[in-house]
């Protein structure tokens, strides 16, 4: 993780030069986990929204120094040095800030007046930095895939007994929680998303009354886990489980949504957009089957953060693809009024395209 | 637990306790304490913190929560990307975001939109023109966000109304109450199973998994502090850091502690600790309990809504514990006695900014002062820390214990 780190405080300290910037104050720093991509943690995060108070500062030198923003919440885990009683070491300078919407008046205030700072807001930039991996990113990418394909094996063991959803959530958790994925809170470090309904059947309509639904005999369950595992890096899995013979509607378009992560995965080459990649999608697979597109993320960068640049749903899809970059790809197939269908997976960009990194079956998991 | 007939919130996530007409009871009541403060909006500021997010819009990562005079309250959600790049970063679109799903309609009267820019918001906060503006935690306020109220209502005052909005939650409504014996009822079931779990020759981390596991099937959610310590042998205090002895594997002459604060459903928490020795106890280590045990009784017993205030019980209480010839362990941000309920801490708390508010009734109470246990044998300042932690009701004539457990000492394989 130290050659991690090197690395990363290095492309900091080329953008505070492009900038002409002396240093960078990061706010938030859970937005991407960039308290653990500063300083190369490998824990899990801290959990949300509890410890929101912390920053990071990076000096001249590339030295970051962690700081509360105010006197620490007594629920804050990260009980930091006052920024506002520590000596900076600035003057007269250009401060750059990452996540400026979430400096607190307090911290600007007290900058101004001890510095006589000039802030410049670099957090589109900030962010882009971590966009490319190096090989030994990407190696921790990796890791947290296999760690997650490890968890869904277990999945087919939750399936049984018709169990509720919440029961088949808390047990999946549960699961994650002995593969020490866990912060405090659970659902912040392992975002699970689930739907089922009868196979063919149109999805139900929520709220739905305790206990909730009761997965049975002949239903259609989507399964999708985004979040961090031991090591310092976030991965994501999602797959398709039919209890039973699967219809042959679901059979067809669940090999639509392999058929469509192929695709996007083949062309996500170096120079591609991600706009490009979701434009394919809509002209080879959606409209040829008639079918409607999603709004929702389908294509994002993963790395310290579960959910980082490039991606489908912001401006940064006309960013061109690197070599090196490591993305979720999940498109989603949503035949209207029905659960969608979606196959989700890691993969990292290559002059070839992408590849996959998580190593689960892509088949369609019929449990009997 | 018999929920039939509620909605889940999240679809499997939790079983919703709350009514809309309780949601609206809390609502109005904020607009009454602004009403008494002369403030025509109020701004919950990182309203996660205390968990005003979900107290008052049953709905948790909120960023901001916008509370105007009349008409619609607008929850913000929390950032979960550097929105500033997104087409239209006002726009609120729910399939932006990862960690935060699309509302359910849990209560009316608020809405919940995406993390728009500091501009779109200072909009909305100006959009009833208010002159006076009420700051829940002002602390919180985010510089460039201020910058834009400022410049959208010129010459706009800030109130900081944390105290009295605090006073209104603090007292808990017949629904929270059913809702906090929820909680208490998961994690009496997992307490009450303890000598079950507390197995010889079993470790550390293999019973704190279950634990852990017991209390989320069992429907507890958010952050989760339900925790078996290993506290050392009966004489001898811990060699090392509490956590470092998931290893440890259970024998005769441990002593052990099962501290439980866990939200159940409706986020409603209640906590309590009790103390369990592994074969016969010791002398001192019995003694140790039952000091905490006295000191923490005294402290309850002050515990009434007669004008006192949590800093005066302190005061007492440290009197009282030195007359034992024990010390009482008072240091910044030691907030031994706090409120609890829609999170693990609530106010009033001592240490914090409602110490010195007289205690009302209606308001819940957790209290664990913690005195010394002293080795002489081993060393002259050779001490360790005990507590023993409890919940209470402020009721008319005092504290009423909300547990209703034994807090003696549990002996196991004796």
């Amino acid at each position: 993780m130290e050659a991690i780190q090197k690395n990363r405080i290095g492309r900091v300290l080329e953008l505070m030069r492009e900038k002409n910037v002396d240093a960078v104050l990061v706010s938030a720093c859970y937005l991407g986990n960039l308290d653990a991509w500063l300083l190369g943690k490998e824990g899990m995060p801290l959990h949300l929204p509890y410890n929101r108070n912390n920053l990071c500062f990076v000096d001249r030198d590339g030295a970051v120094t962690e700081y509360c923003a105010r006197e620490p919440h007594p629920t804050d885990w990260g009980k930091f040095p006052l920024i506002t009683e520590a000596e900076l070491g600035l003057g007269g300078r250009r401060l750059g800030l990452v996540n400026p919407t979430y400096l607190k008046k307090v911290v600007r205030d007290d900058l101004q007046a001890k510095y006589d700072l000039e802030f410049v807001d670099i957090s589109d930039e900030f962010h882009l930095l971590k966009t490319k991996k190096t090989p030994e990113e990407i190696e921790g990418v990796e890791r947290a895939a296999a760690l997650f394909d490890r968890v869904f094996t277990a999945i087919p063991l939750l399936l049984t007994g018709e169990r509720t959803e919440r029961e088949i959530a808390v047990a999946l958790r549960n699961r994650l929680r002995e593969m020490n994925a866990e912060c405090e809170d659970l659902q912040t470090s392992s975002m699970l998303t689930m739907t089922s309904s009868r196979d063919g059947e149109r999805a139900a309509s929520e709220p739905i009354e305790w206990p909730g639904r009761r997965v049975t005999y002949g239903d259609r369950i989507n399964i999708q886990v985004n979040g961090f595992m031991p090591g310092g890096f976030a991965a994501a899995l999602g797959r398709t489980y039919v209890l039973g013979e699967p219809s042959e509607e679901t059979a067809g378009y669940w090999n639509l949504a392999v058929q469509a992560q192929s695709l996007i995965a083949e062309k996500a080459k170096p120079g591609a957009t991600v706009a490009q990649l979701m434009t394919a999608f809509r002209t080879e697979i959606l409209e040829p089957a008639g079918l409607v597109p999603d709004t929702g993320n389908q294509i994002y960068g993963i790395g310290t953060g579960v959910f980082e640049a490039p991606r489908n749903v912001d401006s940064t899809r006309d960013l061109p693809l690197e070599e090196g970059m490591t993305l979720v790809i999940a498109p989603k197939i949503v035949p209207e009024g029905k659960d969608p269908y979606c196959c989700c997976d890691v993969f990292v960009v290559t002059a070839d395209g992408a590849r996959r990194l998580s190593r689960t079956g892509r088949g369609l998991c019929v449990l009997d | 637990m018999n929920y039939k007939g509620k909605p889940m919130v999240g679809r499997y996530e939790q079983v919703e306790l709350f009514s809309k007409a309780e949601y609206r009871r809390r609502l109005d009541g904020i607009r009454r304490v602004m009403k008494e403060q002369e403030v025509e909006c109020a701004l919950f500021l990182e309203p996660g913190e205390e968990t005003y997010d979900h107290w008052l819009t049953g709905r948790r990562y909120l960023d901001l929560i916008i509370v105007p005079e009349t008409g619609e309250a607008t929850g913000v959600c929390l950032g979960e990307l550097n929105e500033a790049l997104c087409d239209d970063p006002d726009e609120t679109d729910f399939g932006r975001y990862i960690l935060q799903k699309k509302p359910d309609p849990l209560c009316e009267g608020v809405k919940i939109i995406g993390h728009a820019s500091d501009r779109y918001l200072a909009g909305i906060i100006a959009s009833g023109n208010p002159r006076r503006i009420g700051l829940v935690l002002p602390v919180n306020m985010n510089a460039f966000l201020y910058d834009e109220i400022v410049k959208a209502l010129p010459g706009v005052e800030f109130a900081d109304i944390s105290i009295p909005v605090a006073i209104f939650r603090s007292v808990k409504s017949g629904e929270e109450m059913y809702a906090v014996r929820q909680s208490r009822n998961i994690q009496m079931k997992v307490m009450e199973a303890l000598p079950q779990i507390l197995r010889l020759g079993r470790t550390i981390g293999e019973m704190q998994w279950e634990i852990s596991n017991l209390l989320t099937e069992l429907g507890t959610t958010g952050v989760r502090n339900g925790n078996i310590h290993y506290n050392g042998p009966m004489d001898a205090p811990l060699d090392g850091p509490m956590n470092a002895f998931g290893d440890h594997k259970l024998q005769i002459g441990d002593r052990i502690s099962a501290l439980f604060e866990v939200p159940g459903p409706g986020h409603q928490v209640i906590a309590f600790e009790r103390h369990y020795s592994i074969g016969e106890p010791s002398k001192g280590y019995r003694e140790s309990v039952e000091n905490a045990i006295r000191v923490h009784e005294f402290a309850v017993s002050q515990m009434k809504p007669n004008g006192i205030s949590l800093a005066q019980i302190a005061v007492k209480t440290r009197k009282y514990a030195n007359t034992l010839g024990l010390e009482l362990r008072e240091s910044l941000g030691w907030n031994w006695m706090h409120g609890m309920g829609a999170f693990f801490y609530d106010q009033y708390s001592l240490e914090d900014y409602t110490e010195d508010l007289p205690l009302q009734e209606g308001i819940m109470l957790h209290c664990h002062p913690l005195i010394y246990r002293n080795f002489p044998e081993l060393g002259p300042n050779v001490r360790e820390g005990i507590h023993l932690v409890n919940t209470y009701r402020i009721g008319p004539d005092g504290a009423e214990d909300l547990v209703g457990m034994p807090k003696d000492l549990i002996v196991l394989y004796a």
